[in-house]
């Protein structure tokens, strides 16, 4: 165990015992990847900084029923896409889509992807539908899997699979359109 | 895993450059932990309390409370009284001697140095009354009081009985016919003046009183003797010569 584990072993402790100090060290240190979460889930900079603040104010106030400190990082961010998933969920249905996604094309290596600056990557992100996005988000930049997602989301595995397709397709369409527009 | 999956997860950190607001961190932390209402330690209310209290007692106090007085009366000194002499007796006791009794005369007669009046305090504006017990006054003479009563009262005997003798209409005789009786009373009245002045200088002894006593009974007898000889002389030409009285003007005799 390094000595960054140590102390953010310690932080945690003391953030659960009421330090206010220690709350604002998992703060800084946790703040600007939850928020990046919340904000590619949701799409909406206001939203997110409020599901952000539920999310420390729910986390700080269950601290102490944690009981392994060191996992501190992944149970925030299961808090956060929860939070983001209950918030997506007022006034959104899932549809079916018709389109068979399930198999992802052995050819294709995404070597487009390079060219392409990570600033767009994640704007497009943004832009993808609400359905698309989140199962996108979960599933290529959270790496959960599929049953996961469907388990979070209420889906079925299909479903998952599809949106994930649907939003690959999106991506590639919208970011290869604007490199031939814009160089 | 797909190389589109791949990519952006082993770049993902990549994708995180957006960061929240600097005031976020305050909100969650007032969300925490809410501002408590300043408490404020029961004895301190009971002590404002009690002060409250107190200062509005001491106020109401002054407010209603009335003030003993504080500053002495005004000492007024009872100026000396010009007395009478013929039925008044003056001295600086006044409200315990009535005064003005009787025919007014001219000669002045001086306050009975035995006697000194009381020096009363009197408050400006309001009604002197007699005190008894002031640490001021002296005690008055008893005798002195049953004198200056009964000179009264019988100056007002005599002086009903002049005005009386005054008011008779004379038709037999003129007013001088009677300058017998007129003497006689002129007489009583320097006996009178000289036993006042008497009494003022030698104070007032049973003699005294028993001699103004005679000269009051006296005068009075004079007057009524006086009268029944006018009403007689009236009378008998009323009887014997009723056109006299009718034609003759009628005189008054004054004492």
């Amino acid at each position: 165990m390094d000595t960054d584990q140590h102390i953010l072993i310690a932080t945690v402790r003391n953030a659960g015992n009421g330090d206010a100090q220690a709350r604002a060290k998992l703060y800084s240190l946790f703040s600007k990847a939850m928020f990046n979460i919340c904000f590619r889930m949701v799409a909406n900079r206001e939203n997110a900084e409020d599901i952000l603040q539920e999310t420390f104010i729910i986390a700080f106030s269950k601290i102490h029923q944690l009981k392994d400190e060191q996992s501190f990082g992944g149970w925030l961010k299961k808090i956060a896409i929860s939070e983001c998933i209950r918030f997506n969920k007022k006034g959104f249905k899932w549809t079916e889509l018709s389109d068979n996604y399930e198999e992802t094309p052995e050819d294709d290596n995404a070597s487009w992807l390079h060219t392409v600056n990570f600033e767009k990557i994640n704007n497009e992100i943004k832009q993808l539908p609400e359905g698309c996005r989140q199962v996108f988000n979960l599933y290529a930049v959270e790496d959960y899997s599929h049953r996961e997602i469907a388990g979070i989301l209420h889906i079925s595995e299909s479903t998952s699979k599809s949106q994930y397709h649907r939003a690959r397709q999106l991506l590639k369409e919208r970011i290869l359109k604007h490199q031939v527009l814009h160089g | 895993m797909d190389e589109f999956k791949k990519y952006i997860s082993q770049h993902r950190h990549q994708l995180d450059m957006d960061e929240p607001g600097f005031h976020l961190f305050e909100q969650i932390e007032k969300r925490l932990n809410p501002a408590k209402p300043k408490v404020i330690p029961m004895i301190f209310k009971w002590a404002a309390a009690a002060c409250i209290i107190l200062m509005a007692g001491f106020g109401m106090y002054k407010l209603f409370v009335k003030q003993s007085p504080t500053t002495p009366a005004i000492v007024v000194s009872k100026p000396i009284h010009k007395i009478d002499s013929s039925n008044n007796l003056n001295d600086g006791v006044e409200s315990q001697l009535p005064m003005d009794l009787g025919e007014p005369d001219n000669s002045v007669a001086q306050v009975n140095p035995k006697f000194k009046p009381a020096d009363k305090q009197i408050n400006p504006g309001k009604t002197q009354l007699p005190k008894t017990s002031s640490r001021n006054d002296q005690p008055v003479d008893p005798m002195f009081a049953a004198f200056s009563e009964m000179d009264r009262s019988y100056a007002t005997m005599v002086s009903l009985q002049i005005e009386k003798v005054k008011g008779t209409p004379i038709y037999a005789e003129d007013a001088g016919y009677f300058h017998v009786f007129k003497k006689q009373f002129q007489d009583l009245t320097n006996d009178e003046k000289v036993l006042k002045e008497e009494t003022k200088k030698n104070g007032i002894t049973d003699d005294t009183i028993s001699r103004m006593i005679s000269i009051y009974q006296e005068k009075i007898s004079l007057l009524k003797q006086l009268q029944f000889e006018i009403n007689k002389m009236n009378n008998r030409l009323t009887t014997t010569k009723n056109d006299i009285r009718q034609k003759q003007k009628p005189t008054y005799i004054n004492l």
